[in-house]
């Protein structure tokens, strides 16, 4: 009859037409993985192994630990979890949370991630770390020590290299490792404590250098693995993240999978 | 009993004073007048049922649509009612075709179409049917809108200051044909207006409103010559309005005397005032003559008030005089024509007479 | 690359939430419009709060609200045996209400250039409370409601903290596009994010073109 009313039914019904389709159906057989921010290249490649061995999907949410252990128990649908320490699957188990299996997958390790540009390039671990102490430098990026267990494994190693004297507006802390290594990318930034498995990526290389710290300067960073749901699909990629496959990529991206069952 | 008429009552003290008796016949054109603000549209609102007042009761053609005393208050869409807004209200997304069609919702589908015809026909815009209203001139607007409310076949028509958005010509014409259109029509027509003589023109009878109140309905002369008092008369526009007190009647002669500051005058007979009584009285202004000050006529010896003219100011073609009789400190108003002024060398300073006419005096009671 | 999953999300979200919308936004407009009643104002500001109100506030308080250990959550939980938050229906609801501002305030302007007399000539002409509704207010608030439609989904795609905290980053369940731009940005992926940004930016600018289009025309047409 007048156009206003049938723009009205038209755009009402493309709307609702729209909406009928649903949200997007979440198969089954898809497993929900949250996993700690340092994984995230690693674990894309194991799950890429292990869609073309299997032909079930997988997929992955990366964050900080301790904000991914928040979502769990606020109820966030997932069916896997790979934390970055020891207090995630406390938290877990102190709130009645379900935990199905649980163990360690795997020890990280961190580094100094010094880009191209930085005044620090080019220096040995001794002089970088003189140059800390000095306070010759203009900012560094960890992830928070609050939420990120790598955060807490960065403020171990400087204050046992005796550099945990920071000026603290010098500190960029990223919600977790991932941003704290985009923090180090996106310049401006002279110095990253980053985990060393960012070494092995094709998006880092040329980017600038890395520097081994110690292990012994601070607490072993333990990778976790928790099956939260007892389903066949989480547990075949439960399983499947201990298999000679997934070690060996965990490996290739400077992850220690020897490990004594004492943890 | 269908009589095709309305009967209106209506009381109310707030928001907007209401205090209203009155009925309209079938055919018949009421004119209501009053200033801005007076309720006259008020009162359509209320018989339209846009509001409905604290205590009345409405019957048009044998049907109760508002009694409150019984609680019965019929729905406007139930009410057949063609209303014409003051700024026509149509709808600004329909053509004039669509804005006509749309009340014609008590019809059966086939027969919306040629009725729509029909309406277009009737004011005279069958061409201009698939315009939307920004499209039409003012007054092709007003005809849309009385065909819109003619649709609805009503029992009643209001219109609410029809012609205020048109210019002078189209204002004639448009007059010429409401008044063709209510030849048509065997249905009651209220009419709201704050011109007097759109009024005048128009209406078959005039109520005067005021503060909600109709304070009198009459035929536009009656209204005009006999105001009921003080305060009508002055709300159709008459300023010669004085005070003064009965001195006899004359009953064979067929008049009254009357003291006005010590000058009698003589004025129609109006035995039902006590000799004695303070009342009130007008004179229109075309009831006033000029003494002739070269050729004094027979004409002079009506009632002549002697005096100064204190002010004299000359308007386009005419000339406004105020004059101050010798015997009191009221003003005496009237107009003339710009050229007599000027041959009688009407002057401020200057001492002139009038004669008001012995029929031209209306006696008000005292309100 | 592109995550089509996370578009085609973020495009069902904001389909939803302004179909959700359309019909609770004109009834709150249209009251706003044209009552006169106590605490007009106080709901009028409560309405608008989400405009100034930071992402995390809103946040917050809907985790507060919708958590599993809240009582809506709860009911929820023990209803579809689903939880609230961190799932597409939780973010819907979410998004319904950080959207409210951005649906009822074009309506609300809308409804109120409606002259009155307009719609006592459409009772007068006999049309019902609804008829009028469907044949003089709607079409006449027309572009007013599709402005609000517009934005409500144009804001939906790019809302990022509430989404965030609500949602957190689901995917296939709550990660939208922006999430996902996010989440590229964090893997040091600028190739994704830079694509999928410029799709967000190419959709939004699409829609909100449309919209001003659609109604110069109208405004045109009804001009003479």
């Amino acid at each position: 009859m007048n156009q206003g009313i049938r723009g009205c039914i038209a755009v009402l019904f493309i709307l609702y037409c729209i909406t009928w389709i649903g949200p997007p159906v979440r198969a089954e057989e898809t497993v929900l993985v949250a996993a700690a921010a340092n994984l995230s290249h690693t674990l894309e490649e194991i799950i890429a192994r292990y869609e073309d061995h299997t032909g079930n999907k997988v997929r992955a949410s990366y964050g900080a630990s301790g904000n991914l252990t928040q979502q769990v128990l606020q109820g966030a649908p997932f069916q896997v979890f790979l934390p970055a320490d020891r207090k995630s699957l406390d938290r877990l188990q102190m709130k009645n949370h379900s935990i199905v299996a649980s163990n360690v997958l795997a020890r990280g390790r961190i580094g100094f991630f010094v880009p191209r540009d930085s005044s620090l390039a080019g220096q040995d671990l001794k002089s970088l770390l003189h140059a800390l102490q000095n306070g010759k430098y203009r900012r560094l990026a960890l992830a928070n020590p609050e939420t990120a267990p790598y955060g807490v494994a960065a403020m171990e190693a400087l204050q046992k290299a005796g550099v945990w004297v920071l000026e603290e507006d010098k500190l960029l802390l990223g919600e977790s490792v991932a941003q704290a290594m985009q923090f180090a990318l996106s310049g401006g930034v002279d110095l990253g404590v980053v985990p060393l498995s960012y070494a092995s990526l094709p998006e880092v290389a040329g980017k600038g250098e890395f520097l081994e710290i110690p292990e012994n300067w601070h607490q072993p960073l333990l990778q976790y693995r928790v099956l939260l749901v007892d389903t066949a699909p989480a547990r075949g990629f439960y399983e499947f993240l201990s298999s000679p496959t997934a070690k060996e990529i965990l490996k290739y991206h400077g992850y220690e999978t020897q490990l004594t069952n004492d943890h | 009993m269908a009589d095709n008429a309305i009967h209106i009552s209506l009381r109310q003290d707030a928001p907007i004073p209401l205090a209203v008796d009155l009925g309209c016949a079938g055919g018949e054109i009421l004119v209501l007048v009053g200033p801005s603000g007076s309720g006259k549209t008020t009162l359509l609102r209320a018989i339209a049922g846009l509001l409905t007042p604290a205590q009345g009761r409405i019957e048009c053609n044998g049907e109760t649509w508002l009694d409150t005393s019984a609680g019965t208050c019929i729905p406007l869409q139930q009410r057949r009612v063609g209303m014409v807004f003051q700024h026509y209200a149509l709808f600004p997304h329909l053509t004039a075709q669509e804005n006509i069609a749309i009340a014609l919702g008590h019809l059966d589908p086939a027969q919306r179409e040629p009725r729509t015809r029909e309406l277009l026909e009737l004011v005279h815009l069958k061409n201009l049917d698939r315009r939307l209203p920004a499209q039409l001139s003012g007054g092709q607007q007003q005809r849309v809108a009385v065909a819109r409310a003619l649709a609805r076949d009503p029992r009643v028509l209001l219109l609410d200051e029809p012609f205020s958005a048109v210019d002078q010509q189209t204002r004639r014409k448009l007059v010429r044909e409401l008044a063709q259109l209510r030849g048509r029509l065997n249905i009651p027509i209220l009419h709201v207006t704050h011109d007097l003589n759109e009024a005048r023109q128009i209406a078959d009878r005039i109520c005067i409103i005021h503060h909600g109140a109709a304070l009198q309905i009459d035929a536009p002369d009656e209204i005009m010559a006999r105001p009921k008092n003080s305060h009508v008369a002055s709300l159709i526009g008459h300023y010669n309005i004085y005070e003064g007190t009965i001195a006899d009647h004359d009953a064979a002669k067929g008049e009254t005397r009357l003291l006005w500051e010590g000058l009698e005058l003589q004025a129609p007979h109006r035995p039902e005032f006590a000799v004695g009584q303070k009342v009130e009285w007008v004179i229109p202004e075309d009831q006033m003559v000029l003494h002739q000050r070269r050729r004094p006529s027979a004409g002079e010896r009506e009632n002549p008030v002697i005096g100064v003219i204190e002010e004299c100011t000359q308007l386009g073609h005419h000339t406004n005089i105020s004059l101050k009789p010798r015997h009191c400190e009221a003003l005496l108003n009237f107009t003339v024509p710009a050229h007599v002024a000027r041959r009688n060398d009407l002057r401020e300073g200057e001492g002139i007479g009038v004669s008001l006419l012995q029929q031209g005096i209306h006696l008000m009671g005292k309100s | 690359m592109m995550d089509w999953q996370a578009l085609q999300l973020s495009l069902l979200l904001g389909c939803s939430t302004a179909a959700l919308l359309l019909p609770c936004a004109i009834i709150i407009a249209r009251w706003l419009a044209w009552r006169r009643f106590r605490g007009r104002n106080l709901a009028q500001a409560a309405i608008a709060l989400p405009l100034i109100l930071p992402p995390t506030v809103l946040g917050y308080y809907l985790l507060t609200v919708l958590g599993n250990q809240s009582p809506v959550g709860e009911a929820f939980n023990a209803l579809f045996d689903e939880s609230l938050v961190f799932s597409f229906q939780g973010l819907l609801l979410a998004s319904f209400i950080f959207n409210i501002p951005f649906a009822v305030q074009p309506m609300q302007n809308a409804f109120r250039t409606i002259p009155d007399d307009l719609r006592e000539a459409a009772w007068c002409c006999g049309l019902s409370g609804w008829r009028t509704f469907w044949k003089i207010e709607l079409p006449l608030a027309w572009p007013g409601v599709l402005s609000a439609l517009v934005l409500t989904f144009a804001h939906t795609l790019g809302e990022f903290g509430v989404v965030l905290m609500v949602g957190g980053n689901i995917p296939g369940e709550t990660r939208t596009i922006a999430i996902a731009i996010y989440d590229r940005v964090q893997a040091f992926d600028n190739r994704s994010a830079g694509l999928m940004s410029a799709t967000l930016l190419l959709i939004s600018m699409a829609a909100i073109t449309l919209m001003y289009a659609f109604n110069d025309r109208l405004d045109r047409r009804r001009g003479g």
